[in-house]
């Protein structure tokens, strides 16, 4: 017994030495960085330490309005993305015919470049010199008027990206869920048949509580991501996302630390501190709402 | 509720042209009376669960029809036949608790035949104390035992008062002390709700010890249909025959010579003890009679299939068949011979005996003698019944 837990703490040194270095390390560092007032990183020095990074971005516009896009981003897309993935993968599963074809269409995005995903949405919603962009085209043939998706009003930019946020992590989704589905027992289907289930109560009664393990996976991971939410919102609207009122706290991290107004490193720690804070607190809330609603 | 098939087939097409389709069901054609137990008892892959399937309407028949008395229910949808099902897995929707599962079917329920809240419990509660359930209703699936899981699924299928109940397989997921406990829980639920029941199974005791009547299936084909000593007793072919009764019958290859039964060179048994098959009184399957008549003493000799079953024989100082003694077991009341014989069909012969009629252990050979009754002759290419001994 007592060498046997040797030996399992032997073997799990590897890991452990990793995730010291790699995880635990950086965490801490990040942590006094946000506590060291005006750290600079070629002198090595700092002014003191305190709570007056936090105090500076909590009153950083920039700041703000990345918080409220990326909350916004969140609200939207997270909901939005799994209802529509659990009714594509509903539908899939149960459509025979062709089903393998859907099930690659709809898995296509994933393996697409993101920038290539991108380039795609810039013909789509993109005002150039020749054209106004598919979308307005669209916009125009119900007589609509012109909208300018990338530079224009803010309602019409954040449309624009929660829509590639949703477009790119649904196939995903999609892919898991049907998994899911197709490993339900279709004996419990069966017993509802017998029973004369209508079809709405089974998907509500029984199909829904058997993969609600899936489904709040997806959740947790889906909140993750949208706050993590960066790289998408550079692919439609350029690096200077503060100047577009796109930004978002990932994005803020990164200008704190490289962009044009960088070299803050204790600034970017400080958001680097909240964003995990909000994480934390909204993936332990979505813990224990699953606790009481997922059954296994 | 009498429920009869009629010519009922059931093909599944093949996948391509190498793997032929498979007939599951070919031309079925019984009649389940009111209120009985059926087991319908067969080998894995012979059909049982797509006959069952086919009752309760989650498989259409590919031919035939099925009736409920005299109602055809073949193109009713499962909802409305009135049929409660127990899968072989039970199927009880883990995320509910064992009231809820034993509710779910009345949650359906709609129109005039919609219950408040009140009554379901009531209706849920009844049916937890046929099945002695009552007490765990607070429970889910996954914290009751194989057993009282079993009950739950019985429960649910019992709760709308189904017309005709349909078991797949209930117990084989139980262990062997837990199956005997709930056959004969099943026996007395069937017997106090009088729901006809037609259930399945490959164990042919369980089917022997619990059912009204058996139906014996073999590759979609019916073999056999009776009260479960009858079939035991006069068993219309080898499968029939083989298939029945622990420990199995004995097979040996031998020979019908001069109206007398020889294996190898014993002669077993005499054509004055022999009765004819009974068959000769009793249409087939096909309508028609079967069997010759009496074995007579000129009869013509041919190779024939001999089955004697375990408690067929007794221990003969002079008896006609001699096989190599290899060894006892006695358990309790009754001891097993074991022993070999190179006619033998299989590798041992068991036979069990009395303990008084046990056999000299220090000898190296044993002899039989044959008790009438016991003995059952197949021809060699059919494999079906000729003859029986009275
Ligand atoms: N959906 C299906 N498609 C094709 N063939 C099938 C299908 N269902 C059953 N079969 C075939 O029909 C035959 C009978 O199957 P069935 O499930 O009725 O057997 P069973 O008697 O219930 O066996 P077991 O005791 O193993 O459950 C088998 O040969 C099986 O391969
Ligand atoms: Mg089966």
């Amino acid at each position: 017994m007592e060498t046997n837990n040797k030996k399992a703490w032997l073997y799990l040194l590897p890991a452990g030495i990793f995730l010291a270095v790699f995880m635990v390390y950086p965490l801490i560092d990040v942590l006094i960085y946000s506590m060291e007032e005006s750290y600079n990183f070629a002198s090595q020095t700092s002014r003191g330490t305190g709570l007056y990074n936090f105090n500076y971005i909590l009153h950083d516009p920039y700041f703000l309005q990345a918080v409220r896009n990326t909350a916004l981003c969140v609200a939207i897309t997270v909901p939005i993305s799994t209802g529509l993935s659990l009714l594509i993968a509903f539908g899939l599963s149960s459509i025979k015919a062709l089903r393998n074809l859907f099930q690659t269409i709809y898995f296509l995005p994933y393996v697409t470049n993101t920038l290539a995903v991108g380039l795609v949405f810039m013909i789509l919603f993109k005002k150039t010199a020749y054209t106004d962009g598919m979308v307005n085209l669209l916009i125009h043939f119900f007589h609509g008027p012109s909208v300018d998706f990338i530079d224009g009003p803010y309602w019409a930019k954040m449309f624009v990206l929660c829509f590639y946020v949703i477009w790119i992590v649904m196939p995903f989704k999609i892919l898991i869920l049907t998994s899911a589905l197709a490993s339900v027992d279709v004996s419990y289907y069966n017993a509802a048949k017998v029973d004369g289930t209508k079809g709405w109560r089974i998907f509500l009664r029984i199909t829904l509580p058997m993969i609600s393990p899936t489904v709040f996976y997806l959740i947790i991971t889906g909140f993750i991501g949208a706050f993590k939410e960066y790289s998408d919102a550079v692919a439609l609207f350029g690096t200077d996302l503060n100047a577009a009122k796109m930004n978002t706290i990932v994005g803020y991290i990164y200008d704190m630390l490289y962009g044009d107004s960088g070299g803050y490193p204790s600034y970017a720690a400080a958001a680097a501190i909240l964003l995990f804070a909000i994480i934390l607190t909204i993936t332990v809330i979505n813990l224990l709402v699953s606790r009481k609603h997922v059954y296994y | 509720m009498k429920v009869t098939l009629k010519d009922l087939t059931k093909r599944f097409p093949g996948r391509s042209r190498k793997d032929p389709a498979v007939t599951a069901v070919n031309d079925f054609d019984f009649e389940i009376p009111s209120g009985e137990l059926v087991g319908l008892l067969g080998p894995s892959g012979c059909g049982k669960s797509t006959t069952l399937l086919m009752i309760c309407g989650l498989e259409k028949p590919t031919e035939g029809q099925i009736f409920f008395d005299d109602e055809d229910v073949t193109n009713i949808p499962p909802e409305e036949r009135g049929v409660g099902l127990v899968f072989q897995n039970y199927a009880l929707y883990p995320h509910m608790t064992v009231e809820q599962n034993i509710m779910f079917p009345l949650g359906n329920l709609k129109g005039a035949d919609k219950l408040t809240k009140e009554q379901m419990k009531e209706k849920a509660k009844t049916a937890a104390k046929l099945v002695q359930i009552d007490h765990l209703l607070e429970r889910r699936p996954k914290e009751l035992s194989g057993g009282q899981q079993q009950r739950v699924a019985i429960a649910r299928a019992l709760v709308k008062m189904p017309r005709v109940l349909l078991m797949d397989e209930p117990l084989s997921n139980l262990d062997a002390r837990l199956r005997l406990q709930t056959r004969v829980e099943i026996r007395r639920i069937q017997r106090e709700t009088g729901i006809t029941t037609i259930f399945v199974t490959h164990d042919q005791e369980e089917a022997m010890s619990i059912s009204d009547t058996i139906v014996v299936m073999k590759d979609g084909v019916v073999q056999q249909i009776g009260r479960p000593q009858d079939v035991y007793d006069d068993p219309h072919n080898l499968f029939v025959a083989k298939f029945l009764g622990t420990p199995p019958i004995n097979v040996f290859s031998g020979n019908l010579h001069r109206g007398k039964i020889y294996i190898g060179e014993d002669e077993v048994f005499d054509a004055d003890n022999l009765a004819p098959d009974p068959g000769t009184v009793r249409p087939g399957a096909d309508g028609v009679r079967k069997g010759p008549g009496k074995l007579a003493k000129d009869a013509g000799d041919c190779k024939v299939w001999i089955g004697i079953r375990p408690e067929g024989f007794y221990v003969d100082e002079n008896g006609p068949l001699t096989c190599n003694l290899k060894g006892v077991e006695i358990m309790g009341r009754d001891v097993t011979v074991l022993s070999e014989h190179p006619e033998f069909e299989g590798e041992t012969i068991r036979t069990i005996v009395d303990s008084e009629n046990r056999p000299d252990t220090s000898k190296s050979e044993v002899h039989f003698r044959v008790r009438p009754g016991k003995i059952f002759i197949f021809s060699e290419d059919t494999e079906e019944r000729l003859y029986g001994s009275r």
